[in-house]
């Protein structure tokens, strides 16, 4: 019992250094759920991606050599086609949703009478799903049913008519079509099975994805905008500067971390892209729209290819890693 | 007062000319008068021709306006969507409910009580947000399988609630951290713990960041496809997003029924959008990290 | 370098009734350091804003040197402008933010360095050139936040609040040092403040505004002791004015100064002659709590005082808040340390017949 007297002051059996204990408690269960569910499951689909599961029933002995799989899918005609989409795809989509919402944004960020109502116009398609205005946009972007026809009506066709011009009549979705090719510029690419140029299909989805997404791009600059003063505006105005000198000199410079942030979100959002197109056009003619996401699907669930599916995702999580990691340890920086 | 001026009127120049313009302001409007039309170019055809009949869907009229309305393609929609429509909100609530409540939790810890770690344990669960899911697909249908909630609205919901746990984290965190640390000081002095202040004192302050998440995640689950597509096979217990694409895919395609289709499946989030524009927009851009 | 007029300048705000700026008539002069105060919300910004071209002229003429300028916009009017949060460009250096308005004027690269140093060395801010903003002092953006006006040989400087983000301390040194820099440039300087000491140190001449009027322009001096209405009087002055509604009587031949509470006062004989029309009526009285003299200690000859009972005693060490009760009357005395006066004493205190002050309570204008 010498304890007791030489240990005089004992921690009360309050709450202090219980709670201390209990806040890693109570964030064990999603923390786990997540380890599991996204690193987890990332590292099975890893393993399927090496093994020789391509049935119905799962085998998981590893395949030999062991990154046979990725070699075969690198060397897949549709999955170079697939990687050429994703890319073009992606950066049309970005100079134009955020460029469309930027544009957006320095028209609306002053009010003026209708100008809230423009904002939520422009932001609407971002509340719905990909699916529902994929199938919307299937219907405008045929040439048979859609648009072509509102440039009948709208009598666009019978203007150019007049001016000794054939009617504007573009093949859209159904263009088979590949605008360009790097192969021949580029010499060491000659090993590629694919056309490296512009699927001209994939116009009508940039059009559609845009009209979804810069929606979010505007927000995401008015947002900034809101942050930078009055002052600032001014004190550019004194010094001299005309209105287009103050938005190139000085707000567009000052909004760059939003650019970046937008183009990092909207960049992922592209690479991961499949319902608007799933819906939309499918795989396209030839593949013109076809896309990882798709491919993936297709080979894993109705060709029961899991190892070349898995492969393909792994591939696809690696691009979105490229971008999101620096900027996931860039604002836990900031934290 | 001792010097109030007057003016020497004969010395100064008049100079001419308004400043502020008016043709710049008119081009500015007939530019964002016409995008307007675009964006709004594809709810309005999907929207006149789910009113047309039948036999008024003709590809030559298609931009016209519908003679008459009727509404036989909503009943004929309804009539094949609403299992689910049905199916989708047994689906979305709860969904919704539990990754908000997690995150909630989730985020008073992160933001109140953080301790050795923490900021790494967040961002090792942001990255959840980002991934791509067809990345865990194929490991997530076999854990399913296993505990055997494939195929199962149930199964569904755990999916949701695991991947929504990220977003949901990140929008509570940046709204509990904006909450003074006092608060939490006063509250241990009066002798609260860890759970008293959390369920007396945050959860009853975080209405405004339940609303944001709710809306955020009724919006996602609601729209959601790639999940609904693979976890349930049987078309009648898919979520509507997925039935409205075998709607559109099969081979006699009934347009103006697909239009209508189109707008019951975008009317409820369509109507948060109209009505919760403002939480609505908070929530999109908590995506982006800088709350 | 140039004056400013002001002719008949109102601004008006949509269909709000009672304009921001009323009718305002005035000229600075050439190389004058005007200082424009106010409370807040008295239309001295709005003002200022107008001359920079930030604000719309609803009515009437703004004038700077010979052209009138409520046509032009800001960036033809050659004026330089210091704001309250500095707006410093957060992405540009130091240096870049001093020759931002050179570049846009088309200066030449060698000559607009050689003056973004000469600028930089007279604010001594040489060292922080190659510096964004964002890694400097609140001091230091202030002296940038100069720099870039000095840089700029503009015709006219105006500066909104510049010192009120700055901590006490560093205040005052920088307002000697923006004395000194005026006197250096000699450029016509516009300067809105609601700090009643900052406008008495640093204005040539002061331009009192409240409720969108003109209340007085003046030297400093004579805003002290001549105000013309019991605004500019309650304004100028820390503590403020001692005010307190009277009834002019007369009683064989004298005047004195009454209240109901038991206030009686004798009106010194020198100022009988101009409030002998208020007899019968009342007048608002005013003494500056400096002006409040123990009758002990007062080195003239008292021929009025004033009976009052001590209530409270602030000793700050170099002087003493002495607040006085008389009737229903409190005033504040600001006395010497040497006058030793207790809690609940009667003392008697009186001022120089001079010091005290009438106004009318009809137009609050002072009675002379």
């Amino acid at each position: 019992m010498a304890a007791q007297t030489t240990e005089p002051l004992q921690t009360p059996k309050g709450s202090r250094f219980g709670d201390r204990l209990i806040a890693p408690v109570l964030l064990a269960p999603s923390v786990i759920a997540l380890l599991i569910f996204v690193y987890g499951f990332i590292g099975t689909t890893v393993w399927i991606s090496l093994s020789n599961w391509r049935s119905a029933s799962p085998d998981w002995s590893l395949a030999d050599p062991l990154f046979s799989v990725y070699d075969r899918l690198f060397n897949t005609p549709r999955f170079q086609t697939d990687l050429r989409n994703t890319i073009i795809f992606t950066v049309l989509f970005l100079v134009v949703a955020v460029g469309a919402g930027l544009l957006f944004a320095l028209l609306l960020d002053q009010k003026f009478p209708g100008s809230v109502l423009f904002r939520n116009i422009f932001l609407f398609p971002y509340a719905l799903s990909f699916i529902v205005t994929g199938v919307a946009w299937r219907w405008i972007f045929n040439p048979e049913t859609g648009i072509n026809i509102l440039f009948d009506t709208l009598g666009i066709n019978w203007l150019l008519a007049q001016i000794g011009l054939g009617p504007f009549q573009p093949r859209w979705l159904t263009n088979p079509e590949v605008a360009g090719d790097l192969r021949t510029v580029i010499p060491g690419l000659d090993g590629l099975f694919t056309q490296l140029g512009v699927p001209l299909a994939m116009l009508p989805v940039v059009i559609a994805a845009a009209w979804q997404l810069s929606g979010f791009a505007m927000a995401m600059y008015l947002a900034g905008l809101s942050t930078i003063s009055g002052d600032i505006r001014e004190a550019a105005q004194l010094d001299g500067a005309s209105g287009w000198q103050i938005y190139r000199q000085i707000i567009i410079p000052l909004l760059k971390p939003v650019t970046i942030s937008t183009m990092i979100i909207l960049g992922h959002v592209s690479l991961k892209i499949f319902d608007l197109i799933f819906a939309m056009s499918g795989s396209g003619p030839g593949f013109a729209t076809d896309v990882p996401g798709i491919f993936i699907i297709e080979q894993t669930f109705r060709a029961n290819r899991y190892d070349l599916g898995a492969a393909a995702a792994i591939v696809m999580l690696m691009l979105v890693a490229l971008i999101i990691v620096p900027y996931l340890i860039r604002s836990m920086r900031d934290l | 007062m001792a010097t109030i001026a007057d003016p020497i009127r004969g010395t100064v120049m008049e100079q001419s000319g308004r400043r502020r313009g008016g043709p710049r302001n008119i081009l500015k409007t007939v530019f964002l008068t016409g995008m307007a039309l675009f964006y709004l170019l594809p709810i309005y055809v999907v929207v006149i021709t789910s009113v047309k009949q039948i036999a008024d869907v003709s590809t030559a009229t298609m931009w016209e306006l519908p003679t008459s309305i009727s509404w036989g393609s909503y009943q004929q929609a309804w009539d094949s969507l609403s299992p689910n429509l049905a199916q989708s909100l047994r689906l979305v609530v709860p969904a919704t409910i539990l990754s908000a409540l997690f995150g909630a939790l989730n985020g008073y810890i992160l933001s109140k009580w953080k301790f050795r770690g923490s900021d790494v344990l967040f961002t090792v669960m942001l990255f959840g947000m980002f991934i791509p899911y067809q990345a865990i697909l194929i490991p997530l249908i076999r854990f399913l399988q296993e505990v055997g909630l494939y195929n199962s609205v149930a199964g569904l919901v755990i999916v949701h609630v695991v991947y929504g746990l990220p977003i949901t984290t990140l929008i509570f965190r940046n709204f509990f951290t904006a909450i003074p640390g006092e608060l939490i000081e006063a509250a241990r002095v009066d002798g609260a713990g860890l759970l008293g202040i959390f369920f007396r004192i945050m959860l009853p302050l975080s209405v405004p960041a339940f609303v944001v998440v709710g809306i955020f995640q009724f919006t996602n689950i609601w729209n959601e496809f790639l999940f609904g597509l693979t976890i349930i096979t049987n078309p009648a217990e898919q979520p509507i997003t997925v039935a409205l694409n075998n709607l559109s895919g099969s081979f006699s395609v009934d347009w103006s029924a697909v239009m209508a289709g189109s707008v019951l499946a975008a009317l409820p989030t369509a109507l948060i959008y109209i009505l919760l524009g403002r939480f609505f927009i908070r929530g999109m851009l908590a995506g982006s990290m800088k709350g | 370098m140039a004056r400013v007029i002001f002719d008949g300048v109102f601004k008006r705000y949509g269909n709000s009734s009672a304009p921001a700026v009323t009718d305002l008539s005035m000229e600075i002069h050439d190389r004058e350091f005007l200082v424009l105060v106010g409370p807040s919300g008295c239309g001295k910004s709005t003002a200022m804003r107008m001359i920079a071209g930030l604000e719309e002229v609803s009515e009437g003429r703004i004038i700077i040197g010979d052209r009138v300028v409520n046509d032009l916009p800001p960036k033809d009017r050659n004026v330089a402008m210091v704001f309250q949060s500095y707006a410093l460009y957060p992405h540009m250096t130091v240096r870049d933010n001093l020759a931002y308005p050179l570049k846009l004027r088309k200066v030449q690269k060698a000559e607009r360095e050689r003056r973004v140093l000469e600028a930089a060395r007279m604010l001594e801010i040489e060292q922080f050139l190659d510096r964004k903003p964002k890694a400097l002092s609140g001091g230091q953006r202030q002296r940038v936040a100069l720099g870039r006006a000095v840089v700029r040989d503009a015709d006219l400087f105006l500066m909104d609040e510049p010192l009120s983000n700055l901590d006490a301390k560093l205040r005052v040194q920088t307002r000697a040092e923006l004395i000194k820099l005026h006197d250096r440039v000699q450029t016509t300087t516009i300067y809105v403040t609601h700090d009643q000491v900052e406008a008495m140190t640093m204005g040539d001449r002061i331009a009192v505004m409240s409720l969108g009027v003109l209340q007085q322009l003046d030297t400093p001096q004579n805003l002290y002791d001549k105000p013309a209405n019991k605004f500019v009087a309650g304004f100028i002055g820390s503590p403020s004015m001692n005010f307190v509604d009277v009834q002019i009587e007369d009683a064989e031949g004298r005047l004195y100064a009454t209240n109901p509470g038991g206030f009686r006062m004798r009106i010194p004989d020198s100022r009988g002659a101009s409030l002998a029309r208020f007899k019968g009526e009342t007048v608002t009285l005013g003494i500056r709590p400096e002006h409040l003299v123990e009758r002990n200690h007062f080195g003239g000859n008292p021929e009025t005082v004033l009976p009052v009972t001590v209530d409270v005693i602030e000793l700050l060490g170099n002087e003493s808040f002495i607040y006085l009760n008389s009737g229903n009357a409190v005033l504040t005395a600001r006395m010497s340390p040497e006058v030793k006066v207790e809690r609940g004493q009667k003392i008697e205190v009186t001022a120089e017949p001079d010091r005290f002050y009438f106004f009318d309570p009809k137009t609050d204008a002072a009675v002379a």
